[in-house]
């Protein structure tokens, strides 16, 4: 090879190196697919939502505690896959769409507590924290 | 012996004395030998012959008739006549074959030893000895002292019909008929008692057997003779088709043996038939005999026909007064009709339909026990009419009874009214609301289809469609059925015979055709959440006119909105769109689509979610969550989100492995044009 080609060479071989390291890189890794079982530490943020949904957990839970729970009401397993969901959006960042089905599982807990005839300020005060 | 009595004569005369008493022993000895001869019989009680038997008592059969003996003790003279079946006793000494008894065969001979046959029957006692005691000459050498004489009278006969053992039967000689039908097993059931037969070669003689029962006179039955034939006819209430009856049911049908003469009493009495005509009988007691009257007759008009002249009996009137005048004559083939009260629908004419005029009546038809024309007046409610008419049938669909104004303008209303009554009989409500009928007008209770509309398509036809609700799809009998207000999500389904195992339960779709507003809505079901929780509510009111749809599972992939799946693209082995659901992972969908194929870049598995807020995508090392097991490194994954597993060449190492070859190649070529 020439003494005058090598410097030229050396130039596209770099060129050529970089070009592989300014493609598009990959997505971050995801987290939280199943947070409901385990669960992975939170920001703030997240962590107030999560800390809204656990209120809303309980007072189901204290619903399925009480005899209503015996009785037909299709909102109780709904309002469980939409917790699951809610802990997943949660965790995975998701916070505007956790924001809004916290809304809707806030109607559900309603239903549910006015089913069992229990006291629904208790979801108040679940919406507040 | 001459030689003997001539020369001594006292000795002769002691020895005759001697010899007479040994005869005499000797005769006595033989005529103990030849009752020995004769077949054995069955001695009755003590006068048993002369009294009344029940004909219906099974005897046992033997070949003699009881009291044989005693009751044949007819004189034996030289002029009795020898009949068949008589029993002779022949007697000649010194020869062991006779000196016994011998019987007149059925065709009038004696069958005798070295002789055969002798026809002595028309033959006077004298007569027949002498006939045998020239025959006897021929192979004896002494017959001098041949006698015969009458031993016994024995009647054969032959019971025919319905007996229980028919055939010749063997009695005594002064037997009777009734001896007879005994010893034929007596009557079988069915037997006409009041038409019996003797026959007598071709003479028929024809007695009532019944009424001998009743009075005991013997006088009214004949007397039989030699080879008569007593036939028992058969009732002709047995039909022509021999089947086993009840007596009890052939005696409810009457007793009647002839139907030009019987009294035929019908219409409402508890058992009709044709009966025997007694002359004294009553029509009270042809009334009796039939049962009596039920409580549906119309005792005050019974119509008598006799020789074709009728005429109506009163029998209120007779039990109220006894007057046996009011009785009417009853004659040999008098027919008795019972009617009954009047007819339902019958009221408006008293008889006759065509007496009332049609604005005087309501028409109620269709699907009611007794449909016809009603008289009307204003004190008389739609419901007392349904229950005149007898009430809806089984199949009346009575939450749409019509009522139909008359078309000839009598009343001023002339729309037509629905009336619901299985409303009104399930929540009650007010008499006073109950719609106002008018004469002249007309109630049609409507008919339910069949069951399944699949089977009766024309009956199926006939449901009016402001009734029916529409059932569509994946159901094991979609069709159109009816419905009513009162009825329910699950009876319409149930009528459907349910879902069919294709059935998407969870996207039910419901059109209420007259919705909110009067315009179509639709509501979306989940019944499978239904099935989960049995959560009433979450049934939706269904209304007739309505479309129930159960889509198929199978249904084309555009049916499923993008927020009901999760889409799998890339290096999977069935990539495409998968229903999810909350409580599913990643996981689960790269297993449901059959997982990433062997030149998949599963380092790098990219999740895209589909948020409110800002979209996001995230990978997912399959790789080593594999070796490391940490579930926590799942990324979200909600229906609505896309999935994509690339391929091993997008990798990054298989990136750089790549220019690194073009940038050899260019190198290579530039030190080539370099030589050059």
């Amino acid at each position: 090879m020439p003494a005058s080609v090598r410097p030229a060479c050396l130039g596209v071989l770099a060129l050529l190196s970089l070009a592989g390291c300014s493609s598009e890189s990959w997505p971050s890794s995801g987290h939280g697919g199943i947070a409901e079982l385990r669960p992975i530490p939170l920001p703030p943020e997240a962590a107030a939502l999560n800390l809204k949904l656990s209120c809303y957990k309980a007072l189901i839970d204290r619903y399925k505690a009480s005899d209503a729970a015996v009785y037909a009401n299709a909102t109780l397993p709904r309002s469980d896959d939409l917790g699951i969901r809610i802990s997943r959006e949660i965790a995975g960042g998701l916070l505007p769409d956790a924001r809004y089905d916290l809304e809707t599982l806030k109607v559900m807990v309603v239903d549910l507590m006015e089913d069992a005839e229990l006291p629904t300020d208790k979801v108040d005060q679940c919406a507040v924290s | 012996m001459r030689r003997l009595l001539i020369g001594r004569p006292l000795a002769t005369l002691f020895a005759m004395l001697f010899l007479v008493l040994a005869m005499v022993a000797a005769s006595q000895a033989g005529a103990q030998q030849s009752g020995d001869g004769v077949p054995p019989l069955r001695t009755p009680p003590a006068g048993n012959g002369n009294v009344y038997q029940n004909p219906n008592q099974q005897t046992p059969r033997t070949p003699v008739a009881p009291g044989a003996l005693q009751s044949s003790a007819e004189a034996s003279t030289p002029d009795t006549q020898v009949r068949i079946g008589d029993v002779l006793f022949l007697s000649l000494p010194g020869e062991d074959t006779f000196n016994k008894t011998f019987q007149v065969d059925r065709r009038g001979n004696l069958l005798l030893p070295e002789v055969g046959l002798v026809h002595v029957a028309g033959l006077n006692i004298a007569e027949a000895q002498a006939k045998v005691h020239d025959l006897l000459t021929r192979s004896f050498r002494d017959v001098s002292r041949f006698e015969m004489s009458l031993k016994e009278r024995r009647l054969l006969v032959t019971v025919l019909g319905f007996a229980r053992n028919p055939g010749p039967v063997e009695l005594s000689g002064d037997a009777t008929v009734q001896m007879a039908i005994n010893m034929a097993g007596g009557l079988a059931q069915g037997a006409q008692l009041d038409r019996m037969q003797v026959r007598r070669g071709k003479e028929v003689l024809t007695f009532d057997y019944k009424k001998y029962l009743d009075t005991g006179d013997s006088s009214l039955l004949p007397k039989l003779e030699p080879l008569d034939e007593i036939f028992v006819p058969a009732s002709p209430l047995t039909g022509n088709v021999q089947v086993d009856f009840d007596p009890h049911t052939l005696a409810a049908a009457g007793d009647a043996g002839d139907d030009r003469t019987s009294v035929k009493v019908f219409g409402e009495v508890n058992s009709t038939g044709s009966f025997a005509y007694k002359p004294d009988a009553s029509i009270v007691e042809y009334l009796m005999r039939a049962g009596g009257v039920t409580r549906y007759a119309g005792t005050d008009a019974i119509r008598v026909v006799t020789k074709g002249k009728p005429q109506t009996f009163n029998l209120k009137d007779y039990l109220d007064t006894g007057d046996k005048k009011l009785l009417p004559q009853i004659e040999a083939g008098t027919t008795i009709f019972v009617p009954d009260k009047q007819q339902p629908g019958d009221e408006a004419g008293g008889g006759s339909w065509l007496k009332n005029a049609p604005d005087k009546v309501v028409r109620i038809i269709g699907a009611i026990k007794s449909p016809g024309r009603y008289e009307w007046n204003d004190q008389v409610s739609i419901l007392d009419l349904i229950a005149e008419a007898g009430g809806p049938t089984d199949r009346a669909n009575t939450s749409h009874i019509e009522i139909l104004p008359s078309s000839t303008g009598i009343g001023t209303d002339t729309k037509a009214q629905i009336f619901d009554l299985a409303a009104l009989v399930e929540k009650g409500g007010r008499l006073d609301q109950l719609p106002k009928l008018k004469p002249g007008w007309t109630i049609n209770v409507p008919a339910l289809p069949e069951n399944n509309p699949n089977d009766s398509r024309s009956s199926w036809l006939q449901q009016p469609a402001e009734t029916s609700i529409y059932l569509l799809g994946a159901l094991r009998n979609p069709g159109r059925y009816a419905f009513s207000k009162n009825m329910h999500f699950l009876d319409i389904l149930s009528a459907a015979d349910g879902p069919a195992a294709t059935a998407d339960l969870e996207n039910v779709r419901i059109t209420h055709r007259r919705g909110g507003n009067g315009k179509p809505t639709v509501t979306k079901l989940d019944l499978a959440a239904y099935f989960n929780s049995g959560d009433d509510r979450l049934l939706p009111d269904v209304q007739p006119g309505d479309v129930i749809y159960f889509p198929d599972k199978s249904a084309d992939w555009l049916a499923l909105g993008k927020e009901q799946t999760v889409r799998v693209l890339g290096a999977v082995a069935r990539p495409g769109r998968y229903k999810f659901n909350d409580s599913m992972t990643l996981l689960d969908l790269l297993a449901e689509a059959g997982g990433p194929t062997a030149d998949s870049y599963q380092e790098k598995i990219v999740v895209v979610n589909f948020a409110r807020g800002q979209d996001q995508a995230e990978t997912f090392n399959l790789v080593h969550f594999a070796k490391t097991g940490n579930f926590q490194e799942l990324p979200v994954l909600r229906a609505g989100d896309t999935v994509y597993v690339p391929n091993a060449t997008q990798s990054d190492w298989q990136q750089f492995i790549g220019g690194v070859r073009d940038t050899v190649s260019l190198l290579s070529i530039f030190a080539l044009l370099g030589r050059i």
